[in-house]
């Protein structure tokens, strides 16, 4: 009986098994694929999206990789970096001439003595939010590390698209930022309920301010500008 | 001292203090070599263009001014150290050409150098700054009777209002020692010397540059400058009234002499647009309107339009 019962009982555990995984296996593919233009419709490059579940996030770690935001011809790079509260970043120096990084951002207010190579430590952004980098020698670098709260944020590349993959399949509020972007971030807010296919499309026409940014390119008659 | 024997300590000096200038850039270069960690930056700037000054004679009356269009090309190239987080200082060796049109006496080339000691009062691209540069530069014109040796003194502040709005102000000492005196004989006797390219003159200025757009910038400046001027006109009897220093002026014609007036105030304002062309370039366009004004009623009035690409590194 107990031999005849037996294979019976298994063919329904692994039938149940295979639901359970079919279950977790749809629960984990979730994903959010979303498009950001500005307002004429153009990609936009460097917009992060993030995901901030409805029932409140859940304690991640950072990620273990090494995070840098490098200088570069004088220049941060990347310009826009997206990082998890918490994240430490080194700010390597790969120019031949030192540079000074501050930020007086709410969310991190830091300076870096003026160094050459890479600094011993990192920064560790602790605080969510926008954290605008620059540099005290030279006054046109401008750079942007975006803290998320959240764990499921992306970048948007040239074509102004990303995927946010391997989502619990729930709800979320999510939103987008730019650097030039007109108006608060949390008027971005949108709703994505992935309970249902997993599977939610979204996109966003950010109205930007115009780009007024320090100017590297001379002007005459201010030679030797600092 | 026989003119011969001027001409000849003159050419001397020429020698020295050009030597000098190569003497301070070899000094820099052997600072730079040897300031491993103050990381010294080299930097390197050129300007090319056209210029059109509409009284390059600085003459009073409408018959005696003349009007000459030039190319003209500058450049300027060193190190900049920085030598903590709130100072900097940068050496150069700047070279400056001219080549006008019409009044090829006026052609020059100079060579020169400047160093200057910038100062941030504090963190940030918002933060106020102050700067002192001192320059010289040896001048050589196609009619030599105007070559001599520019130095200035120049102290400016400024602090960036907003990322579209920078102010400036300063006050400056320039000095012009013209190499080659050429008196007139018949005017020696009665005390006017012929060292009418000799001027001494000092100036206040303001200035604002503000971000139209991303790659737009106006600029606006005044300067007031008081001071030695160097005017040339035909021969008249006012030019005894005026100056105690002439000497012809062959670049405008042999019928021409330029006279020294001291004590005159001159009112520059200059606007202008650049248009960054990328990073490191920016096409430019600037007018300049100078009023120059002395006692007896004597006054001139310029107009300057520029245009050049500036190109830095």
């Amino acid at each position: 009986m107990r031999a005849s019962s037996s294979p019976t009982r298994r063919a329904a555990a692994t039938l149940v098994s295979f639901v359970l995984l079919g279950w977790r296996c749809f629960a984990g593919a979730a994903q959010i694929s979303a498009t950001v233009t500005d307002q004429d419709g153009h990609p936009l490059a460097d917009a992060v999206v993030v995901a901030v579940p409805l029932q409140g996030v859940a304690p991640h770690a950072p990620s273990a990789g090494r995070e840098i935001v490098d200088q570069i011809d004088e220049e941060f790079v990347p310009r826009v970096k997206a990082i998890l509260v918490g994240t430490p970043v080194f700010f390597p120096n790969k120019d031949n001439i030192r540079h000074q990084v501050y930020s007086f951002s709410p969310a991190k207010r830091f300076e870096l003595p003026l160094y050459a190579g890479t600094p011993a430590k990192p920064v560790v952004f602790d605080r969510p939010g926008v954290v605008v980098l620059g540099c005290n020698i030279h006054d046109w670098m401008i750079g942007y590390i975006y803290v998320s709260e959240s764990p499921y944020f992306a970048k948007t590349g040239a074509d102004g698209k990303i995927v946010l993959g391997d989502l619990p399949a729930q709800t979320y509020r999510v939103r987008a930022w730019h650097a030039r972007l007109q108006g608060p971030e949390s008027a971005t807010q949108q709703t994505a309920d992935l309970g249902g296919n997993g599977r939610a499309e979204m996109s966003w026409k950010l109205v930007l301010k115009p780009e007024i940014r320090i100017r590297r390119a001379p002007v005459p008659g201010m030679r030797g500008h600092y | 001292m026989p003119a011969s024997t001027a001409g000849g300590l003159r050419t001397m000096g020429n020698l020295a203090r050009t030597g000098s200038a190569f003497a301070l850039l070899a000094f820099c270069a052997a600072l730079s070599g040897r300031c491993g960690d103050a990381r010294a930056q080299e930097i390197f700037s050129a300007e090319g263009g056209v210029f059109h000054d509409n009284n390059l004679s600085r003459a009073l009356s409408a018959s005696d001014i003349v009007g000459d269009t030039a190319l003209s090309l500058a450049a300027s190239g060193g190190y900049r150290f920085v030598a903590g987080d709130r100072d900097s200082v940068a050496l150069t060796a700047d070279l400056l050409a001219a080549a006008f049109d019409r009044f090829h006496g006026m052609n020059r080339a100079a060579l020169g150098a400047t160093a200057s000691w910038t100062r941030k009062f504090g963190l940030g691209a918002l933060a106020p700054w102050a700067r002192i540069s001192a320059s010289l530069a040896d001048e050589w014109y196609d009619e030599n009777v105007r070559n001599g040796l520019r130095t200035s003194v120049t102290l400016r502040g400024g602090e960036r209002v907003s990322e579209r709005l920078e102010l400036s102000a300063g006050g400056s000492f320039e000095r012009y020692r013209a190499d080659n005196a050429t008196p007139i004989p018949a005017l020696a006797s009665l005390g006017i010397s012929g060292d009418a390219f000799t001027v001494l003159g000092r100036s206040l200025f303001a200035r604002a540059d503000f971000a139209l757009t991303d790659r737009w910038t106006a600029f606006a400046s005044v300067a007031g400058r008081l001071g030695d001027v160097t005017a040339s006109t035909r021969i008249g009897p006012q030019i005894f009234e005026y100056s105690n220093a002439i000497a012809p002026d062959p670049a405008f014609g042999s019928d021409y002499f330029a006279y020294r007036i001291s004590g005159a105030t001159t009112w520059d304002f200059l606007a202008g647009a650049s248009l960054a062309l990328g990073d490191r370039s920016s096409l430019n366009l600037a007018v300049t309107r100078s009023l120059t004004y002395a006692s007896d009623g004597i006054e001139y009035q310029t107009t300057l339009i520029n245009a050049s690409v500036l190109f830095t590194y």
